[in-house]
């Protein structure tokens, strides 16, 4: 490949690099739990990247090229730094399995305007609770609308293993926030279609005037 | 597990395949005959749409400083 100038490198990094900052900066943030960490981590994945801009083609896709130097810098320098326990334990895992499952099942089962009472804090939370491994792909595919393709690329795992963590992980988070709405009261009565607010009063949901 | 409870999962997984838009064109085309026919399947699909809407529109995204940017330019010249 080509060497680039100096003009034609800025005007990639201007025109198709820097649109992305946001997203790097969310994505960091959450591997991180540490604003100044996220923010030395996006610095140096735009500084490994323009030194790397011979080898981007312009014009295809810099927001998952970005995100794979980004989760490379992490892996390489964030996780030796022991700030919260990141790494997954499969073992351990193995026996949350048939639990998750049931997550699946419970959430089935939940009535949709049970997750409109979830804030931003509970929902950023549940996510962050989430082990690194499941806490990424979540982050990747339903936050950054990355493909399943995308994804394998960016942190270097088959397509079936990426399908099957999102898998994993949605029902771990959708457990997480449905205990988190049932402790705070917002109960799926079916029948009776009421909903208990935090304070332990009664409202009723939208649907009440049908009875 | 009783076979209800797989066969709930099983439809758990197929709803995020369609809605990760990792079904193939054929079996896309089949599922969506299916969401047609079943409202239950129908309801499903809503409540995952939902669920993922309410995550990523409540997720923290902490705002960085407007000479962020600048920072990083002065940088790297």
């Amino acid at each position: 490949m080509s060497e680039l100038s100096k003009q034609r490198k800025d005007e990639i990094f201007e025109g198709e690099l820097l649109p992305n900052i946001d997203a790097l900066h969310t994505f960091a943030y959450h591997l991180t739990f540490h604003e100044d960490d996220a923010k030395d981590l996006v610095q140096e994945t735009f500084l490994k990247a323009y030194r790397a801009l011979d080898s981007y083609e312009p014009g295809t896709n810099a927001k998952a090229w970005l995100f794979k130097i980004l989760k490379n810098a992490y892996i390489n320098q964030y996780r030796k730094k022991v700030r919260r326990p990141t790494k997954v334990d499969y073992e351990d895992y193995i026996g949350y399995q048939d639990k998750e499952d049931q997550a699946s099942i419970d959430f089935m089962d939940l009535r949709e305007e049970i997750f409109d009472h979830l804030i931003g804090d509970e929902v950023t939370s549940a996510v962050n609770a989430l082990p690194v491994d499941f806490r990424a792909v979540i982050l990747l595919c339903d936050v950054e609308d990355f493909t399943y393709e995308e994804i394998s690329k960016i942190i270097d795992i088959p397509i079936g293993t990426v399908r099957s963590r999102l898998h994993r992980a949605r029902n771990m988070l959708k457990e997480k926030l449905a205990e988190y709405a049932r402790r705070m009261g917002y109960e799926d009565k079916r029948g009776q279609k009421q909903i208990k607010n935090s304070s332990g009063n009664t409202t009723f949901g939208a649907d009440s005037e049908e009875e | 597990m009783d076979n209800g409870n797989i066969d709930q999962n099983r439809v758990q997984e197929k709803i995020s395949l369609y809605l990760d838009n990792a079904l193939d064109p054929v079996q896309r085309q089949e599922f969506l005959h299916q969401i047609q026919s079943d409202p239950f399947l129908n309801q499903a699909v809503e409540k995952e749409k939902h669920f993922r809407l309410v995550i990523k529109n409540n997720l923290d995204r902490p705002k960085l400083e407007p000479d962020f940017i600048q920072y990083i330019k002065n940088k790297i010249h």
